[in-house]
């Protein structure tokens, strides 16, 4: 493989992870109203959801 | 940093204030409504910095609307230092009611008499001082659109400032003053600032104050019983604003003294201008023709875009006008089928500029790695070019809705409309997020945040992708090319335009349906000002566009690129990460047709055989030495003539047939040694390729699933597929993956395909007619794929809008379950309307079977309606 190929290929992944990437953490850190009323971050709501299920983080408590 | 708060009635020109203050470009439109959520910016022209809050248009502070509470809330609690009310000048009466308004509330007000350019063009005069003070605040004429009185009016309020202002009312009758003295006091002892304002809200059993503070309702309760009025009776509301009417009469009437005497002057010039607008709309607003010239209007629009026939004038010109061949004006102005259209003329031009880059990249990468092309090439240019060739109509498109909204008549449409609406179910309000889904559906949902009831905001918001937005549109262009140039139609525009009806008509059937089943409930009524007509300002106009262009644009060089290149990478290798180079097909058959094929000289006996018969139908056959002077193509075509000749000799015909054959079997040898190469991997074991088999059976009902060519037929599945990230994603899919379709060729006519479409391969509408040839697929599956495009999910911009919009509050359940229900209504929805439309286009007999169906459905739900009816 050339230095060029190395290059564009470097490139163009690197583009659309980017592209991709900014949509996904867009997604992830977009703060949803949880079940408790508090504002969470997508990713946040879903890791209470699976690992920690019934505690709030912000009420520091169990719902 | 100092706040100012831009508040007044709606369409009273307090975003484009807002635009010329902070240099933005929010959307403005000659309809009430525009804004629905406060923006922010900033004015720079003062002393220091300020901040500019353009809030919702209002009528009152009273919590009737969402945009009055989003507004009030803002001015009570984040308290901004000023509030400058934007007053219509040409209707003072009316806006200066919000006025008395927000003089109740402890900040200072100055008041901006907007559009007064237009008061002077009536030969009219506001005295601002007498105005000013009978209100006992600062007034200024300004004129937004003009940026005239601007300057002074900021100055003006930076100065104000610096003076406290307390709160003051105008209300004074039966002693309610002294109701609002007690009540103001006992606020005061709360420690609840704007006690003034509060006291007044309290006294007119104002729903948000009486949640809020419901200990001080007593006090009002004991006041109401010693009320007797002779017209009101003991309703304080309704006397409080016949109040604020009568001072706003009164002290009017003093600013508008100068007014009559200039009115005399000119009176029957001021008069004939007042009724050239009811004239108008008499005609455009009638009962009878108002909805017929909409529907007019609307096909001009489309006619003027996307015609390639303008005003049918076909051939009436053609033998006048120069063809250009072989010029670069070739087909840009017109072709056999008559004259383009504007629109078409810049699309034309802006393909040619493309397909030209495209090539010009090419060469430059001739040397280049195979993979290195065909991504730059065949991925990033093919997909980036076809979304870009759109931009002119898009353009164009907005351009004239921008024309009608501005003029002031797309406002018109919605009340003409609303007679219809009603019937289905929805007020004429939902109109303006309905026309705003023809742009985007993104804007669109949130203005739908302006309708009364949940029911009517969620049924509105799930049938606005049903109009379709900027990014649909090149589908609809690129297929009814397709089917134009494949099946011999010769109406593209009228195609484009029943396309869009057809979404229209789907989303009244399925309004219909929920309004009668899940979404049941009253119709509140609508009330509508109609704005004055007026010509669009250019500027404005610009910004319209520019506002669709920015954002079409940005998307193609973010999302549509990524997605591209994925696609391209998905197509261009298998599973275990070979490289798939295409077959060279293109080369084989410019060889067969230029004549340089396998060095075959075109002097031979058999050529030389027929040329007698040869010269008389072609003079120029032949050079002056004798040797064939035409290329293969031309030769063949000959040929063909000469079979349907029934003089003509048989000898020297079979001649030129078996030497026509022998150079098509020599060509189709080296096209099948290519393709048997070991090497050579078949495009239909690509990543896509495979995922694209699994998804086709899924859309055999709508037409483009199995019926489809086995090799190339999940390419329209696919597309459909990518099309649910963004519209965009579906012509950009066809661009790259055009180039993998080509057919095996055994006869010439395939060669002669395979030549002419490669020949234009880059642009939109020939990936499109290459797809449609290498498919198989029938017109009845195409307009299928265009209704299922339509209608399915828009584009995961606008999913993310409509969970924004329809789970609005924190334990929103029933908001969840109309989100998930709404994605689910989308798919279904497409689903079916588009097997409903392949299977009746197709085969006609099942359209018997969905009439019954549907009758059996409407009955069933006049029955249910009529068991349950809907309460009060």
């Amino acid at each position: 493989m050339t230095a060029i190929e190395i290059v564009v290929m470097v490139l163009t992944i690197s583009f659309v992870l980017s592209v991709f990437g900014v949509r996904i953490y867009k997604y992830l850190t977009h703060k949803m109203v949880d079940d408790c009323g508090c504002h969470k971050t997508n990713l946040k709501k879903w890791y209470y959801k699976t690992y920690k299920k019934g505690y709030c983080s912000c009420h520091n408590r169990n719902k | 940093m100092k706040r100012f708060a831009l508040a007044g009635n709606p369409n009273s020109g307090k975003t484009t204030l807002f635009n010329m203050l902070t240099g933005s470009t929010e959307y403005v439109g000659n309809w009430p409504g525009v804004t629905v959520e406060k923006k922010v910016g900033t004015y720079k022209k003062l002393e220091e910095a300020v901040e500019i809050v353009d809030l919702p248009g209002i009528y009152s502070l009273s919590p009737y609307t969402p945009e009055e509470v989003i507004a009030r809330q803002f001015i009570i609690e984040e308290k901004p230092d000023a509030v400058i009310n934007i007053v219509d000048a040409t209707n003072l009466e009316r806006n200066l009611y919000l006025t008395t308004q927000l003089l109740e509330m402890d900040v200072p007000v100055i008041v901006a008499l907007n559009m007064y350019d237009v008061v002077e063009k009536n030969g009219d005069l506001i005295d601002t001082d007498e105005l000013s003070k009978a209100l006992g605040v600062p007034v200024v004429s300004v004129s937004a659109t003009k940026g005239t009185g601007i300057k002074k009016l900021m100055e003006v309020a930076y100065k104000e400032l610096k003076n406290r202002r307390s709160a003051k009312t105008i209300v004074s009758a039966l002693n309610i003053n002294k109701l609002l003295t007690k009540l103001e006091k006992e606020y005061e002892n709360k420690g609840i600032s704007n006690p003034l304002f509060h006291a007044i809200k309290l006294a007119e059993y104002d729903e948000l104050e009486i949640v809020q503070n419901s200990d001080l309702l007593e006090i009002v309760d004991e006041f109401k019983k010693t009320l007797s009025d002779e017209v009101f009776g003991d309703d304080i509301e309704a006397i409080i604003a016949d109040d604020r009417y009568k001072y706003i009469q009164r002290e009017c009437s003093i600013a508008y003294h100068h007014v009559v005497s200039l009115n005399e002057k000119e009176g029957s010039e001021s008069e004939e201008k007042l009724s050239k607008s009811d004239k108008i709309d008499k005609v455009l607003t009638n009962k009878w023709v108002g909805i017929p010239i909409f529907l007019v209007i609307l096909f001009l629009i489309f006619h003027l875009t996307f015609s390639e026939n303008l005003f049918w004038f076909g051939n009436l010109f053609s033998d006048a006008a120069p063809s250009f061949e072989g010029t670069m004006f070739e087909g840009l102005f017109w072709t056999d089928g008559g004259i383009n259209s504007p629109g078409v003329i810049l699309f034309n031009f802006l393909g040619s500029l493309t397909d030209a880059l495209s090539n010009l990249i090419a060469s430059w990468l001739q040397n280049a790695p195979a993979w290195i092309s065909g991504l730059v090439v065949d991925g990033i240019c093919a997909g980036i070019f076809s979304v870009l060739s759109f931009v002119p109509q898009i353009l164009f498109l907005f351009l004239f809705f921008s024309i009608l909204e501005d003029s002031g008549y797309m406002a018109r449409v919605a009340f003409i409309l609303d007679r219809i609406f009603r019937k289905f179910g929805l007020s004429g309000r939902a109109f303006m997020p309905m026309i705003m889904g023809f742009g985007c559906s993104v804007p669109a949902m949130i203005n739908a945040r302006t309708l009364a009831t949940d029911n009517e905001k969620t049924a509105t918001i799930r049938v606005i992708p049903f109009f379709s937005c900027g990014a649909k549109q090149p589908i609809l262009i690129v297929i009814s090319a397709g089917i134009c140039t494949v099946f011999n139609f010769p109406h593209k525009d009228l195609i484009v335009y029943l396309m869009y009806l057809v979404g229209i008509i789907t989303a009244i059937v399925t309004i219909i349906l929920m309004r009668n089943t899940t979404m049941r409930g009253k119709v509140p009524p609508f009330i509508m000002e109609l704005p004055s007509y007026h010509m669009p300002k250019f500027k404005s106009l610009l910004i319209h566009m520019w506002d669709k262009l920015k954002h079409y644009v940005k998307k193609a060089f973010t999302i549509i690129l990524a997605s591209t290149i994925v696609i391209w990478f998905m197509q261009s290798f298998t599973w275990k990460f070979h490289f798939i180079e295409q077959a060279d097909t293109m080369e084989i058959t410019e060889e067969v047709f230029e004549g340089n094929f396998d060095d075959t000289t075109h002097t031979n006996d058999e050529v030389n055989a027929s040329k007698s018969e040869l010269l008389s139908l072609y003079s120029d056959a032949f050079d002056e030495e004798g040797n064939l002077a035409v290329d293969f193509g031309t030769l063949y075509n000959l040929y063909l003539e000469m079979l349907e000749d029934e003089g003509v000799d048989k000898e020297e015909l079979q001649a030129l047939e078996s030497y026509c054959n022998k150079i098509l079997t020599q060509a189709n040898e080296e096209y099948k040694s290519i393709v048997n190469e070991d090497e050579y991997i078949d495009s239909s074991k690509s990543i896509l390729a495979s995922v694209g088999k699994v998804l086709t059976p899924i859309f055999t009902p709508l037409g483009f699933g199995l019926q489809l060519n086995r090799a190339n037929g999940w390419i329209f599945p696919v597309s459909a597929v990518t099309g649910l990230i963004a519209k965009e994603n579906v012509i950009a899919t066809f661009a790259v993956l055009a180039q993998c379709t080509t057919t095996k060729a055994t006869t010439f006519e395939d060669f002669k395909e395979i030549y002419e479409v490669n020949l234009t391969a880059e642009s939109g509408d020939a990936a499109a007619v290459q797809m449609i040839k290498n498919t198989s697929a029938t017109w009845a599956g195409l307009i299928a794929f265009i209704v299922f495009n339509m209608t399915t999910i828009p584009c995961f911009a606008a999913i993310a809008t409509a969970k924004a919009e329809l789970v609005s509050s924190k334990d929103d359940k029933l908001g969840k379950k109309r989100f998930r229900f709404t994605l689910l209504f989308w798919i279904l929805t497409s689903y079916i309307a588009s097997s409903m439309i392949y299977l009746s286009l197709e085969f006609v007999w099942p359209i018997a079977i969905f009439l019954i169906l549907i009758s059996i459905g409407v009955y069933l739900i006049y029955r249910y309606n009529k068991t349950h009816p809907l309460g009060e």
